[in-house]
């Protein structure tokens, strides 16, 4: 996926997502698909950011370069390889 | 009244009647058979069950020849449920073990009013011990080997969680052993009671474990979930325990559960809460007595 720091995300809204964290390790359960994933610390804090309100492209790089101390072009990367898993598996979704 | 009041032409004749309702935790089963191996099996590890004289029943079950010509050239058995049946037919002889297999389908598939999960569970001082594991994992053999020294009994197949608390639900029927784990049993506890083993099932070798008198005493007394322990026997390991991930731990129970899908978001809170209740922990052993000083310094 394209980086789009305008683009916006948010949880899809039937998605009724859970979440737990037990020592670092997040489980986040899909109401809708009844799926349950456990996410890496950065999905972890993107799905965290979208459950609290929609957030765009940007944002989440700024969160993601903050967390883990790294340079924006790195974290914007990793940010798309995590929209893009969380997109396949519904649980965010571009805000159109 | 207890199973265990009744001789064994008692029972014979009343499983024969259609008339022996069992009361295995918080079900009741209305059992039907002419079958002697499942006389026999009920009164050698059902004796302190009790009876039950109400109008309801959970499950209405029946163990017996299937209708038709075969049951003359082949002598063999089947398990029915309300008249239907989800098993094919066995030999005769493995009558008792299919009632087994049966009631643990019937739970299995209808108390959805319980999270279930594949595991055993036992408990000792007000703690109870959540017990998944993998087939061949030792976890059976460790179930048994814990009832026999003092642990209670709730469950060696299915855990019940109770969707209002959070607290664990015993059945204490029998533990259900395979292969060399019954010479493993018999010769660590002789005084044991074993059912007669089923031979060449599906599982190879099976027979029956009576549960202790006190597990099926108790049954009604719900246990507070403390520890969730992945057994694996492994041999010439030591015993020992380490860390287990939680969120692992839910993954695979999860994962292993008989219902958490069709529970949606309660399963996962009902499983979330049993994490968060729990410390987790992946268990190798390969002698039964050094695995057991492990659990009595974890209950301790």
């Amino acid at each position: 996926m394209t980086p789009d720091p305008a683009r916006r995300w948010r949880i899809p809204p039937e998605a009724d997502l859970r979440h737990r964290e037990w020592d670092g390790e997040h489980v986040f359960f899909h109401g809708a698909t009844g799926d349950t994933h456990r996410f890496s610390d950065a999905a972890a804090r993107v799905l965290q950011r979208l459950m609290a309100a929609p957030a765009d492209e940007s944002e989440l790089a700024t969160l993601l370069a903050e967390a883990a101390a790294v340079e924006s072009a790195e974290a914007t990367q990793a940010l798309g390889e995590i929209l893009g898993e969380l997109a396949r598996l519904e649980f965010a979704e571009p805000v159109t | 009244m207890k199973l265990g009041d009744l001789s064994l032409s008692q029972l014979r004749q009343r499983l024969a009647d259609n008339d022996l309702a069992l009361r295995t935790g918080p079900f009741v089963t209305r059992i039907h058979s002419p079958m002697v191996q499942v006389a026999d099996g009920l009164l050698r590890l059902y004796a302190d069950f009790p009876l039950d004289a109400g109008e309801f029943q959970d499950f209405h079950v029946r163990v017996g020849p299937p209708p038709g010509l075969r049951r003359w050239l082949r002598p063999q058995i089947n398990f029915w449920y309300d008249g239907h049946s989800p098993f094919k037919p066995l030999p005769a002889d493995h009558a008792f073990a299919l009632l087994e297999w049966g009631l643990n389908w019937c739970v299995a598939g209808h108390a959805h009013h319980y999270l279930m999960l594949h595991a055993a569970v036992l408990e000792k001082n007000g703690r109870a011990v959540v017990l998944p594991g993998d087939p061949g994992a030792g976890k059976s053999t460790l179930t048994a080997a814990l009832m026999l020294s003092g642990w209670r009994l709730l469950s060696d197949e299915i855990t019940l969680v109770d969707r209002d608390d959070g607290l664990l639900v015993g059945l204490a029927r029998p533990v259900s052993l395979k292969n060399a784990s019954i010479e493993v049993i018999r010769r660590a506890f002789p005084d044991a009671v074993i059912g007669a083993p089923a031979y060449d099932t599906h599982k190879g070798t099976v027979a029956h474990v009576q549960p202790s008198a006190d597990s099926v005493a108790r049954v009604g007394e719900k246990a507070r979930p403390a520890w969730i322990v992945f057994p694996r026997w492994r041999e010439g390991s030591p015993a020992r325990l380490s860390p287990h991930s939680r969120a692992d731990a839910f993954l695979h129970t999860a994962s292993h559960a008989f219902n958490y899908s069709l529970l949606g978001g309660l399963g996962f809170e009902l499983n979330a809460a049993l994490m968060d209740a729990c410390a987790c922990h992946d268990f190798e052993y390969s002698n039964l007595d050094d695995a057991l000083r492990v659990f009595e310094e974890l209950a301790a």
